[in-house]
């Protein structure tokens, strides 16, 4: 796979508040997820790197010929996709990839056989004459991104979350040699083929992971919630193998554990061996605040290496 | 490959989706094209003409209406998301918007302005001139007075076609008929008749000429700067 970088920073900071600029390349053919909710950073930086919004300094490159972003020939080569994506009253989804087909320079026998494709990739064939703004907000998120693709950009921003259905797309997008950059508010909704992840707070990327990195802290932070019916004896509870920070919530308790499996497998044990059923169990991924507190414990603030050589074989 | 956006598409979904949304205002509409007979049936005015009244009306306030309102409205902001980031850029939807309300303004008054003409030995060059670059200067003057006053901006708007069409020693000063951008027409089509213009009717031309190209590119930079955070 081609491993030429599609997008990278040079001194970038997103905000005044930022202590260090950013320092970014985002490879061909890989997926990058900016962590954090509305509160943090990671919807500005991904309208700054869509070059939607200016960046309080520094200067984003597209491609290794390090083409400014705000320059004429990088139109149509970034396609940021909204989450609140809507088009004028009345136009239908094929109306909407009709003018963004014109827009990318279909001929008109040219976008009705792109479209025909694009649909059925996408699986909007059922809703093409359907009304944009009356689809259900994941098809219209689908619709959006099937005009982003039209372009055929080198670079995709997403601003999530995004529906499920996506995640095989851009998949193939990344096949295919794009890059793509997702902001996304909750770790439930990254997508398995991403490949590092920015954790951001309200001022800056404080670090970047890897998936199995993040899934790791994931396992450590997570905090199970488990109801048993009858109710079960808090000393009996604490005698859980591996739980610590036990609560006692309504109709039973919240703790940590480090390993998922052998949580259960231990909960459905003591419940047998108590004459018990567990009435209700729940995962609660850590927030993203908790997040940002393990990834920086051990680090300075503010030094976000997002830059990975290992990637770029150097 | 390198593929040439196809502007005449584009062009056509504009205009359509912008008419669309024109004619679902049109209680605006009406108020703006009521305004040459409110200022015609106006105590001491009716000495102009009702005919060349309703020519500068059209022409000043067909594309008024037409746009008053567009820039911020939810369709144009749509419109210029889907169209500002791609390879056609922003003027895919500039020039149609600018376009579209001088043809809504000028092609009707051109056409009342031939039936006027028609029992006064021909149709004039300065007409020919006068009335598009007139409805030019009124789209650039609504688009600017909105971008600086906001709602009251089409008010200004619509008092000040009202002012120009006054009888009052005011509003017959040669100062005001060259300053004031509606009158343009109305001045013509009177220089045309031989009343009370101030001025030959090739001055009103070039001072509506002049009016309207400095003005639309003022109006160019307010309309490409919105709808979106894009900041080329």
């Amino acid at each position: 796979m081609d491993s030429s970088v599609q997008l990278s920073t040079e001194e970038l900071y997103i905000t005044g508040k930022s202590d260090e600029p950013l320092e970014l390349a985002v490879l061909a053919g890989s997926m990058i997820v900016l962590l954090g909710d509305d509160k943090t950073i990671a919807p500005n930086l991904a309208l700054v790197l869509a070059g939607r919004k200016p960046p309080a300094s520094g200067k984003i490159h597209l491609g290794d010929d390090n083409l400014d972003i705000k320059s004429n020939n990088a139109r149509g080569r970034v396609e940021y996709v909204s989450r609140d994506f809507s088009c004028p009253e009345g136009m239908t989804v094929s109306g909407h990839l009709s003018l963004a087909a014109a827009a990318a320079g279909y001929s008109r026998k040219d976008t009705r056989e792109i479209l025909s494709q694009l649909y059925s990739w996408c699986s909007l064939e059922r809703c093409m004459n359907e009304e944009v703004n009356e689809l259900s907000p994941d098809n219209r998120y689908l619709a959006a991104f099937a005009a982003a693709c039209l372009p055929i950009p080198d670079v995709f921003v997403l601003q999530g979350p995004f529906p499920d259905k996506l995640h095989p797309l851009l998949e193939d997008l990344c096949q295919g040699g794009c890059a793509v950059i997702a902001s996304l508010p909750e770790i439930q909704c990254i997508p398995q083929t991403t490949e590092r992840i920015a954790v951001c707070d309200s001022d800056d990327v404080r670090q970047i992971v890897r998936l199995q990195e993040l899934s790791d802290a994931c396992s450590n932070l997570m905090r199970l919630r488990v109801r048993f019916f009858p109710a079960l004896p808090r000393a009996v509870m604490e005698s859980l193998p591996g739980a610590k920070n036990i609560l006692a919530i309504d109709g039973g308790y919240e703790f940590h554990h480090p390993g998922l499996s052998a949580a259960v497998t231990n909960l459905v044990n003591l419940g047998r061996a108590n004459s018990r059923q567990i009435a209700g169990l729940e995962v609660k991924p850590p927030s993203n605040s908790e997040l940002v507190e393990y990834f920086t414990a051990d680090d300075e603030h503010g030094e976000a290496d997002l830059f990975c050589a290992e990637d770029l074989s150097i | 490959m390198r593929r040439r956006p196809e502007y005449l598409r584009i062009w056509v979904t504009v205009f359509r989706y912008m008419s669309e949304w024109a004619v679902g205002r049109q209680l605006f509409i009406w108020i703006l094209l009521a305004a040459p007979i409110i200022a015609w049936i106006l105590p001491g005015q009716t000495a102009v003409p009702f005919l060349p009244l309703a020519i500068s009306c059209i022409t000043y306030c067909g594309p008024a209406a037409f746009l008053a309102g567009w820039r911020c409205s939810k369709a144009r902001n749509n419109l210029a998301d889907i169209l500002f980031q791609t390879k056609a850029g922003k003027y895919s939807l500039i020039l149609p918007e600018i376009l579209l309300p001088i043809m809504a303004g000028a092609l009707p008054a051109l056409s009342l302005a031939a039936l006027w003409t028609a029992g006064r030995g021909g149709f004039p060059w300065q007409l020919w001139t006068v009335i598009p670059f007139a409805s030019l200067t009124a789209v650039s003057v609504t688009v600017l007075l909105e971008k600086y006053l906001n709602q009251t901006g089409s008010i200004v708007n619509l008092l000040a076609f009202m002012a120009q069409a006054s009888a009052a020693s005011w509003a017959l000063s040669p100062v005001f008929q060259l300053l004031i951008p509606h009158g343009y027409v109305l001045w013509t089509l009177r220089w045309i008749d031989g009343s009370g213009a101030a001025f030959h009717g090739d001055i009103y031309v070039f001072f509506a000429v002049l009016q309207g190209i400095g003005l639309i590119l003022l109006t160019v930079k307010v309309l490409s700067d919105s709808g979106m955070n894009r900041s080329d």
